[in-house]
């Protein structure tokens, strides 16, 4: 679980890096959608967070309850992007676009640890 | 252009993305795939910035049989930066009405119940509407003499050789060989 703490680490971090980069370079709006990309991460880690209080001793039941967690923002995220689609809202379809990629992003490095745990 | 549509136009193209699209599209008509090619951006982020450009009628788009291709407006950049500025504000009456009230305010500080002036103001912005007020007093195109000149200023203050020399120095009168006149001044002045 520390093992994937510091991944999720690591990632929030870089992706603060580049939004930072991409201010320094004028791009205003590209910085702003990578730092939706960058709360993910953040997010993510929060629940991990809790995850391991809730299941102090149990690491399997900790990332289970995170997959959940997860795979509960992927829908959450999904319908509000049909949603957008529907309006033809296209800024709007791009943030949601990009909620729900790095969240599957996400689910898949926690897959990644979990399926190392079973091992 | 009103002062609205300037200020979104500038807010949009005040990032290096969309500028990178909008010289891209100045020189052919293009798709997302293919500015997120050349531009190094992911294609959603792309259409991101053509949303944006759309709304400000920068870019428009038309379908073909494969692609949705985006051209760029040109009539929407045919302006100058200098035919934009030269617009009048939106709030020149506003500004005008503060500009007045300020004079107003500064006037009722500086001169008395009477209309004399009770000092020279210090401050220099302040001491041209007192001496502007003082100009108003002479008439154009009319040539005074020293003792004229005199006269009049020393209605406000007795100090009228500063205030003479002061007038002239800020271009409100001239002096040639001893003779005044009142400097005509155009609206925009």
């Amino acid at each position: 679980m520390d093992d994937l703490k510091a991944k999720l680490d690591t990632l929030h971090q870089a992706s603060l890096d580049k939004s930072a980069q991409l201010m320094n370079e004028d791009r205003g709006d590209d910085a702003a959608l990578e730092k939706i990309h960058g709360n993910m991460y953040d997010i993510a880690r929060q629940i991990l967070q809790a995850a391991r209080k809730l299941h102090a001793d149990d690491e399997s039941a900790a990332l289970a309850f995170l997959q959940q967690r997860l795979g509960g923002l992927v829908d959450t995220w999904e319908k509000a992007r049909m949603g957008a689609v529907s309006r033809d809202d296209t800024i709007r379809i791009v943030q949601e676009q990009i909620k729900v990629d790095t969240m599957r992003d996400i689910c898949e490095i926690v897959r990644g640890f979990a399926g190392g745990q079973d091992d | 252009m009103t002062e609205l549509e300037a200020v979104q136009l500038f807010k949009c193209l005040a990032d290096k993305s969309r500028l990178q699209i909008v010289k891209s599209l100045v020189r052919e008509d293009m798709y997302v795939e293919l500015l997120s090619e050349r531009l190094g951006l992911s294609a959603s982020t792309v259409s991101f910035h053509l949303k944006k450009l759309s709304e400000i009628g920068a870019v428009t788009s038309y379908k073909t049989q494969y692609y949705t291709m985006y051209s760029l407006d040109k009539a929407a950049f045919n302006l100058s930066l200098l035919d934009i500025i030269q617009e009048e504000s939106s709030e020149a009456a506003l500004q005008a009405e503060r500009e007045q009230a300020y004079r107003s305010k500064v006037l009722s500080s500086f001169l008395d119940e009477e209309g004399k002036l009770r000092t020279i103001p210090a401050q220099r912005k302040k001491r041209l509407i007192v001496l502007e007020r003082i100009a108003e007093e002479f008439e154009e195109g009319r040539v005074y003499s020293e003792r004229e000149v005199n006269l009049i200023i020393a209605s406000f203050h007795d100090d009228f050789c500063t205030i003479r020399r002061e007038m002239v120095d800020e271009g409100l009168l001239t002096r040639e060989n001893g003779q005044y006149s009142k400097v005509i001044t155009s609206p925009a002045d």
